[in-house]
């Protein structure tokens, strides 16, 4: 059975996968190939923008999109726990999430690895990326589990990334530089401790991010088969 | 109460909601800006609602506009409105105004704040003028984008789709005009750079313009004989434009919603459509600024360390020739530079030679980062390499500056050598004249320097000393510059140059050694054709009559940068030309590179190749014998010129 869900998500995620590998890889491939601008921009673009659409992308059709099309109470009918069609279906958008950026940095490591960026700075940015993209990603569903609707998930979504910004403006506010708070507390820190290659504050973001990741899933895995929110 | 008021009412209920939203971000953010900035800095002040306003300015109207129309456009709700007792087209119009009203409050009060402010602070005209031509242009591009949005709420009917299908037209609005030169009235970002703040402004008549003054129309005023009405035709253009587009988006509203027209769309193809105008206009882009260029070889100047240090100019000869190397540390001023000389051959297995450090009485006077011909080298004294050396002092008691050294240097490069073997002064043949610039040029072992326009002609020997041949106090280069523009905006002109008076060489190499020391001007000539670029142009001249020691050259193709190439920032350095093509450096630290232009063409001159280095700053270029380009940066670059085509015409080679 499980295998049957896994199908059904790869027939329904599929054409995502291939809409972020043709975009990001042709961006990353054309960028770097025509040295537009300075190889590590093109390849903060392609990972950290790539990373934001992707898990944008996923998260609205994961959840919302069967609740809109009334088939998640089918779903959930099915002789499976609900927790591992949620496992299933989050599994499926974090491979549709990373996999394009990983082609991104397949990609770059072929045509300017250690040009510019060494092939080691290359593989932790996208990385960096791959990881803030599932963070994203679970943060977005976690939030939007319960939204009727692909357009008001993608709002949530939206509304999430907004929150992370106005946390860090918030901690400038309350912490002299350098502010390790707004760093640690919200996963727009992984991008910038990738980009920016400060470890001194990787252990901490590691455990707060993985806390938040765990307690977020189980959040999303508890609220899956509760009743969606109003339409109106 | 009368329908229309109950209208604005239920609109308002609405969307009031956007507007509490929009204020918290558009306001809400600078106002933390500000306070984060008193925090730390003591300054009530914030720099955002300009960048907000540009960056996320489109996506909030499309919001508004998709928000106001698919809530009320859904199947039940529509038929009950339609069985209502008011005009379809009156209820659209209710609702399109007030989404406009909110989109326009929302986003131009913060920039009308911003620039209120920014008039309180001296020293900030400029970024007034900016605020100001935002709040004049950007707002109409608002205007045009809301609507569109709100013709394609009412057509497609799902917010989703609605808002994907509005940000690929607002992103086709915003940067197509941008990306292709003939749209380029249609540019929001050119407009904004480009034009006075005023739509239309009276002034006298006689006054002038500054740089933008080729974008205003005048109008007389018949009745003030001094006064005329300006306006700035790209603008007015733009204006027009913009309300047309949002008149005909309302009409197609309000007749998509009375009809029952609906637009069936799929969620994949909505979003291959956003990434396929993405696509389109990155592909634009790297179209007129990526590299086509192949660089065949990259050879790493050793050691490289940790400040600025790269190639500053090339003297070569064949494979063969001498670098001159700029090294800077990190934190330096530009005069802090020091300089050294290192011998290479291209065809070694290891091409690079030993470093030379020139003593600080031996590194020549650059007048500008591309000042050229400093250094000059020939393959038949290897080892010796020629520079020139002049400095000024300023003369307390009055403060006249005047020349206290001018040098020809004859510097040995042997392994091991100290620098500087010979000095030929030069300042008793200067006469108390000052020398505001200097060049050198080598032709066939003669050795031509210009100080100020004074040539110094010398003979090297057997022996690699120079000898002081004739002095030629009558200025050469150019002597004088006509030009004139058509109704189309082109430039027209000429100009007449003084060559240098040497007997036994041929017009076509005294014009090239001329051109060759002309230090202010970037220029380059081959044979007849002679090419100049800077910043707002690249032009070809060709040699039309030679009477005495003037040449009159005639200017045959101008080309102007497209705004893309413009944004992308040009400072053009070094040009050289070779069978119809010109090689010009591009020394900006972000966009720099070498682009070559087709020049062979009469009337025409093409972009046909492009080398970018974004990572460093090149600044030196040298023709190689087979056929490649050498650039010096931080690193040498062998680059492969674009390959030749011929016409069809005679078999002869005029074009790509």
């Amino acid at each position: 059975m499980i295998k049957a869900l896994f199908w059904k998500e790869w027939c329904e995620q599929r054409w995502k996968l291939a809409y972020g590998c043709v975009l990001l890889m042709g961006f990353v491939a054309v960028g770097l190939r025509s040295r537009l601008v300075q190889d590590d921009i093109i390849i903060i673009m392609a990972a950290g923008g790539g990373s934001v659409l992707m898990a944008l992308l996923v998260g609205m059709g994961l959840v919302a999109a069967e609740r809109s099309e009334g088939s998640l109470e089918m779903l959930l009918a099915l002789p499976v726990r609900s927790w591992k069609i949620f496992a299933v279906k989050m599994a499926m958008g974090a491979l549709v999430c990373a996999l394009p950026i990983v082609g991104c940095m397949v990609v770059s490591l072929a045509i300017a690895g250690g040009r510019e960026m060494s092939a080691t700075r290359i593989i932790v940015a996208y990385l960096g990326c791959v990881a803030f993209s599932i963070v994203m990603l679970v943060w977005m569903v976690a939030f939007s589990i319960r939204q009727p609707s692909e357009a008001r998930a993608g709002l949530v979504g939206i509304g999430v990334f907004m929150g992370w910004i106005f946390t860090i403006l918030l901690s400038m506010l309350f912490f002299k530089p350098p502010n390790w708070f707004g760093l640690v507390i919200t996963p727009l820190g992984i991008l910038v401790i990738t980009f920016n290659l400060m470890y001194n504050v990787l252990g901490r973001l590691v455990v707060v991010q993985l806390a938040l990741f765990v307690c977020l899933l189980l959040w999303g895995a508890y609220r899956f088969d509760k009743e969606g929110m109003s339409k109106v | 109460m009368r329908s229309g008021v109950a209208l604005l009412w239920k609109e308002w209920r609405e969307i009031c909601w956007f507007l509490i939203a929009g204020a918290v971000i558009f306001v809400g953010w600078p106002l933390l800006e500000a306070l984060a900035n008193y925090r730390f800095r003591q300054s009530f002040s914030s720099g955002t609602p300009e960048e907000m306003v540009l960056l996320f300015g489109g996506a909030f109207a499309i919001f508004v506009a998709v928000g106001v129309t698919c809530r009320d456009l859904r199947e039940a709700i529509a038929c009950f409105w339609q069985s209502r007792p008011v005009a379809i087209w009156r209820w659209v119009v209710t609702k399109y105004l007030v989404g406009l009203a909110v989109v326009l409050v929302v986003l131009c009060v913060p920039v009308a704040i911003q620039d209120w402010m920014a008039k309180q602070a001296a020293g900030s005209e400029y970024q007034v003028r900016q605020l100001s031509n935002i709040l004049t242009c950007h707002t109409f591009t608002l205007i045009l984008i809301y609507s569109v949005s709100f013709a394609i709420g009412c057509l497609i009917r799902i917010p989703v789709y609605a808002v994907i299908l509005s940000a690929a037209l607002a992103l086709l609005v915003y940067f197509l005009p941008m990306l292709v030169p003939p749209l380029e009235s249609f540019s929001v970002f050119n407009i904004i750079m480009q034009s006075p703040a005023e739509i239309v402004q009276l002034s006298k008549l006689e006054q002038g313009g500054p740089w933008f003054a080729e974008k205003m129309r005048v109008v007389k005023i018949p009745w003030a004989d001094d006064l005329a009405l300006r306006y700035n035709i790209d603008l007015l253009r733009y204006i027009i434009f913009a309300l047309a587009g949002s008149f005909a988006a309302v009409v197609l509203s309000a007749v998509a919603v009375k009809r029952n027209w609906r637009l069936k769309v799929g969620q994949k193809l909505m979003f291959w459509l956003l990434g396929g105008v993405g696509m389109l206009l990155f592909l634009t882009v790297v179209f007129q600024l990526g590299s086509n260029l192949k660089c065949v070889k990259q050879i790493p100047i050793k050691p490289q360390g940790e400040g600025e240090r790269g190639v500053a100019q090339i003297a070569c000869d064949g494979d063969k020739g001498v670098l001159l190397l700029r090294n800077k540390k990190p934190g330096d001023a530009a005069d802090d530079a020091t300089y050294s000389l290192m011998t290479f051959d291209l065809s070694a297995k290891e091409p690079l030679g030993e470093e030379i450090v020139l003593a600080e009485d031996q590194m020549p006077t650059f007048s500008w980062p591309g000042d050229r011909g400093k250094i000059v080298w020939s393959a038949r004294n290897p080892q010796w390499a020629y520079s020139i050396k002049t400095s000024r002092r300023k003369y307390e008691p009055d403060g006249h500056w005047f020349t206290d050294r001018a040098e020809l240097l004859t510097i040995s490069l042997a392994a091991g050598s100290a620098g500087s073997v010979d000095k030929l002064d030069l300042l008793p043949h200067l006469k108390g004249q000052t020398a505001y610039s200097d060049s050198l040029y080598m032709l066939d072992g003669t050795i031509y320097a210009s100080l100020s326009g004074i040539l110094f002609i010398f003979d090297v020997g057997i022996d690699g000393k120079p000898v002081l041949r004739k002095i030629v106090k009558e200025r050469v280069g150019i002597s004088g510059q006509s030009g004139s523009s058509d109704a189309s905006g082109r430039v027209w002109g000429s100009i007449s140059m003084r060559l240098i008076p040497v007997e036994g060489l041929s017009i076509k190499e005294r014009l090239k050694v001329t051109v060759e020391l002309s230090g202010y001007r970037v220029m380059a000539s081959d044979g007849d054709v002679v090419v100049e670029v800077n910043s707002d142009f690249i032009r070809a001249y060709w040699l039309k009559e030679v009477s005495g020691d003037i040449a009159t050259l005639e200017m045959t193709a101008y080309r102007r940068p497209t705004p893309l190439e413009r944004l992308a920032g040009t400072n053009p350095t070094h040009v050289f030309v070779r069978n119809g093509l010109a090689y010009v450096i591009d020394s900006s630290w972000d966009f720099g590179g070498l682009t070559v232009y087709d020049v062979r063409r009469p009337q025409q001159i093409r972009r046909v190749g492009h080398y970018g280095t974004p990572d460093e700053r090149l600044l030196a270029i040298a023709p190689l014998p087979d056929g490649n380009i050498l650039l010096g940066g931080n690193k040498l670059h062998i680059v492969k010129p674009p390959r030749p085509a011929r016409t069809h015409k005679n078999g002869e080679t005029v074009g790509r």
